[in-house]
């Protein structure tokens, strides 16, 4: 249908056949990649389930970073912080009320008596992600390029800081262990459809378009009306939000969260995701996620037979830096696929 | 009462004395290319673990601080070489980026090289008495660290403002067209500075070991952070800043440990990270700058 | 090969970015001349003058200084090697390092030079073509006025010991009484037999004290002449005198 009248379509706004095609493909292509997940979940072990979760995941965490950073140009590093934040509060939600009592004895009357389930236990997470992020982006989103970086490097520390030693609530140094295995693949999938499809939205909104304008030329978007510290601080915290529910969504797959689980090193590994795929594409971003994910998992077996610990992340570290000589826009530059788009947005956007 | 402070005092300086070396160098490396480098704080660890391997072989102390100095500067020259100069006329945040990579990079190759378990790290028993003065007694180890700092930076000091080397460091910082037309080899410049600064990060090391006791692959990260904090405070860009800058990191974080309860000493690194954010909220351009640097 | 031209441009092109700003350009300079390039904004002048120092690449083309000391080929040496020779480019905007004194910016300028009697001596020369650079000395030179910013600027390429000066503007946005004093100094140092080449917005003083001149439109060369034959010419009159025809 759509290849038959596209004439038909003038400013978009007529077109009620693209109108109606667009959902309808996007549905279809939702359908497809779910059948194809449950065929390969079907037939294949714990462990590769777990690994596709983990890299749904991570997808999810890049695209909600490339979100951040990319398409506003800021740079915030603050992705780890605020997934611990969301991790530590999912799971003392979720941890069952009898062995709350015994094992965090700090906590208030009010949340030690409650048993939720995993749905409220993520959202609240992601809640108090942004909360913090609203916060901390106060002072913070003040400052520019690589000062906000390590501004948010330093969030990072002060939050593990926190949980290390708020022991009453945190348990230190151990980490809290035997979370409720409530995560599976299924829901980190549907955590990174929701994740990819509601930046799309913005990408292609007039929010999008004033976040793109603000990482441009923040004088000139300024000029044009745009409030650049209102966009900056929406972006923040969404993307907080977002880094929150892929904190608790983790942690309740791979059932243990400490301090030190979301680190520095992730940080850098989400930030390498989004360089190799083009600074705020979403596309890029997944494809970067994906790929990082499985070169990182097939390297383990070799550091492991030969001791080389830490070997995957050097070649992570330096495909990354070839990346920045040969191509520094990355994958996709901070576009999305021609085809992509057309297949998301039907033709409008071509 | 007296003694206790005494103490505290000389301690904060000595913690002080390890930033600011760390600070310096991050400072002249962003004065004169504008680039974050994430990777300077692994330079610690480097030096820290080339005086491990010299201690293992009895190697005489100025022998020592020497082949620290040298193994420093020729990281840190390496690094500019290898990575950075490419990267020279990029974006600010690319530059970053690729140091955190470099910092990736060294940190996982030292874990493959070395192993993950932390090592002891004594330094002689000669060092590790304590002296007395009228009263009060003092480490001998921080005496050595302070006072081999001061040296250093006093030595540094006459480079940067008294040789043509260190002019012509001072013209690449500021302008590096005009630094060109004046026939400076800038590339050399830019490379002479990472050499030093890495030097004087790696002689931090050779300390750092001393102080703490035990050193591993992974100890860079937090020097580099702090060192970061410290030339927030006393301004980033400048020597004498990042000096200042790193004693007064040395001396509230000895103050913050030392005065409050013992159960709030955890929270050290939070409080020295909220210390951060504080101060760039308040005067981002630093505690020491007068003006606002333009290109900042 | 003493009469040789100092200076030998042909065919010289330039990119910046993507765009095409040199385009064939062809000039001569002889040596003790005064060559002025005229102008409109962007018509190319600044750029020939970066890619002449190395500062920019070129596409193709050639661009060929002869001394006493031999022949460099422009286009391929670094702007060290360049400056070694006695290329000194006086650059648009001055370009003083604003944070370090005067003192140091001068010294600065005789980077390239090992003699230290002849650096000393320069020094005192300079001092006595700008006496107010002597006063001001150990002052930062960003502290110091426009016109005290171009006397520094100057005498900083002098200490360079300049065989081909480019000279980038150096009227602009400056005082009358301070262009004057300026002016004088060039026409010193061309009747000392330094070579200059020299781009100016004030078209009417450039060519009244030049020997020859190229008019520059769109990144090409499009008339050459001597100074005075230039003044007669009705475009350039039109063009860059703001004489009605």
């Amino acid at each position: 249908m759509s290849k038959s009248a596209p004439e038909t379509i003038t400013m978009g706004t007529s077109g009620g056949g693209q109108w109606l095609a667009a959902p309808l493909r996007i549905a279809l292509l939702i359908a497809a990649a779910t059948v194809a997940l449950w065929l390969v979940t079907a037939g294949s072990s714990a462990y590769l389930t777990t690994l596709i979760a983990v890299m749904f995941i991570n997808a999810a965490l890049a695209v909600s970073l490339t979100f951040t950073n990319g398409m506003t140009g800021m740079f915030s590093l603050g992705h780890p912080a605020f997934m611990t934040i969301g991790a530590y509060v999912a799971a003392i939600l979720t941890f069952p009320s009898r062995r709350k009592a015994s094992m965090l004895p700090d906590l208030p009357e009010f949340i030690a008596s409650l048993d939720l389930s995993l749905l409220p236990a993520t959202v609240i997470a992601g809640l108090a992600g942004a909360l913090v992020a609203l916060l901390v982006g106060l002072p913070v989103l003040r400052l520019r390029g690589h000062y906000l970086a390590v501004a948010t490097l330093g969030l990072i520390v002060i939050v593990q800081g926190l949980a290390l030693n708020w022991n009453g609530i945190t348990r230190g140094g151990a980490g809290l262990s035997g979370i409720p295995r409530l995560s599976n693949i299924w829901w980190a999938f549907g955590f990174m459809v929701l994740t990819v499809a509601a930046v799309w939205r913005i990408k292609f909104s007039s929010l999008g378009r004033a976040m793109m304008a603000t990482r441009e030329n923040d004088l000139a978007a300024e000029c044009t009306g745009i409030d650049t510290v209102r966009i900056r601080m929406l972006a923040f915290v969404i993307g907080a939000f977002f880094a929150a529910v892929a904190g608790a969504l983790m942690a309740h797959l791979i059932s243990v969260v400490t301090p030190r689980t979301y680190s520095i090193v992730l940080a850098f590994n989400l930030v390498v995701m989004i360089v190799i795929g083009g600074s705020g594409s979403i596309v890029g971003s997944v494809i970067a996620a994906f790929a990082i994910t499985i070169v990182s998992e097939l390297l383990r077996p070799v550091e492991e037979s030969f001791g080389l610990y830490g070997m995957s992340q050097v070649i992570v570290a330096l495909s990354l830096i070839l990346v920045l000589y040969l191509r520094p826009r990355g994958l996709c530059g901070s576009d999305e696929p021609a085809f992509v788009k057309h297949y998301l947005n039907g033709k409008k956007h071509l | 009462m007296s003694q206790y402070l005494f103490q505290q005092l000389i301690n904060g300086l000595a913690l002080g004395s390890l930033y600011a070396l760390v600070a310096i160098g991050f400072s002249m490396i962003y004065g004169i290319v504008r680039l974050i480098n994430f990777a300077h704080g692994d330079l610690v660890m480097i030096g820290a673990f080339a005086t491990l391997g010299m201690l293992f072989y009895g190697t005489p102390w100025p022998v020592t601080l020497l082949v620290v100095l040298l193994v420093g500067a020729l990281a840190g020259a390496m690094i500019q070489t290898v990575v950075f100069r490419p990267m020279l006329g990029a974006p600010q945040v690319t530059g970053f980026i690729a140091s955190l990579a470099v910092s990736i990079t060294i940190q996982n190759s030292a874990l493959m090289l070395l192993s993950g378990q932390p090592r002891n790290f004594l330094f002689p028993e000669a060092m590790r008495q304590r002296v007395s003065l009228g009263g009060v007694s003092a480490s001998l180890t921080d005496l050595v660290i302070i006072g081999l700092t001061l040296t250093l930076i006093a030595i540094l000091f006459v480079i940067v403002y008294r040789t043509r080397l260190g002019r012509a460091m001072r013209a690449t910082a500021e302008n590096l067209m005009a630094a060109r037309l004046m026939g400076i080899g800038v590339n050399r410049t830019i490379v002479a500075a990472f050499a030093i600064g890495s030097a004087l990060a790696a002689v931090a090391g050779l300390f750092w070991g001393g102080k703490f006791g035990q050193i591993d692959p992974l100890l860079g990260s937090v020097p580099g952070l702090k060192a970061f904090i410290a030339c927030v405070i006393g301004g980033v860009g400048s020597i004498g800043g990042a000096m200042l800058g790193g004693y007064i990191l040395g001396l509230a974080e000895v103050l913050f440990v030392g005065l409050l309860p013992q159960a709030y000493a955890g929270y050290r690194d939070t409080f020295v990270f909220s210390l951060l954010i504080l101060i760039l909220l308040i005067k981002p351009s630093g505690l020491f700058v007068r003006h606002v640097e333009e290109r900042a | 090969m003493p009469d040789a031209p100092i200076l030998q441009v042909s065919e010289l092109n330039v990119f910046r970015g993507a765009t095409h700003v040199l385009k064939d350009v062809s000039f001569e300079v002889a040596r003790g001349e005064l060559v002025a390039l005229i102008g409109a904004n962007g018509a190319g002048k600044s750029t020939t003058l970066l890619a002449l120092s190395g500062l920019l690449p070129a596409r193709s083309g050639t661009a060929r200084m002869t001394t006493d000391e031999g022949t460099i080929e422009l286009t391929r040496a670094s702007t060290e090697t360049i400056v070694r020779n006695g290329l000194i480019h006086c650059p648009e905007g001055r370009q003083i390092f604003q944070s370090l004194s005067v003192a140091d910016n001068l010294a600065l300028g005789a980077y390239t030079r090992t003699d230290k009697d002849w650096i000393a001596q320069t020094t005192e020369e300079v001092y006595r073509l700008f006496p107010i650079l002597r006063e001001r000395e150990k002052i930062p030179a960003g502290a110091l006025s426009g016109g005290e910013q171009m006397m520094l600027a100057m005498g900083r390429a002098l200490l360079g010991a300049p065989k081909l000066l480019l000279l980038d503007e150096p009227s602009l946005g400056l005082a009358p009484k301070v262009i004057d004093t300026i002016f004088d100094v060039i026409a010193e140092l061309r009747l000392r037999g330094v070579t200059i080449l020299l781009i100016e917005q004030n078209a009417a003083m450039a060519l009244e004290i030049a020997d020859r001149a190229h008019v520059m439109e769109h990144g090409r060369v499009t008339l050459s002449g001597t100074g005075a034959s230039l003044m007669e010419n009705d475009r350039v009159r039109q063009a860059y005198l703001g004489v009605s025809a």
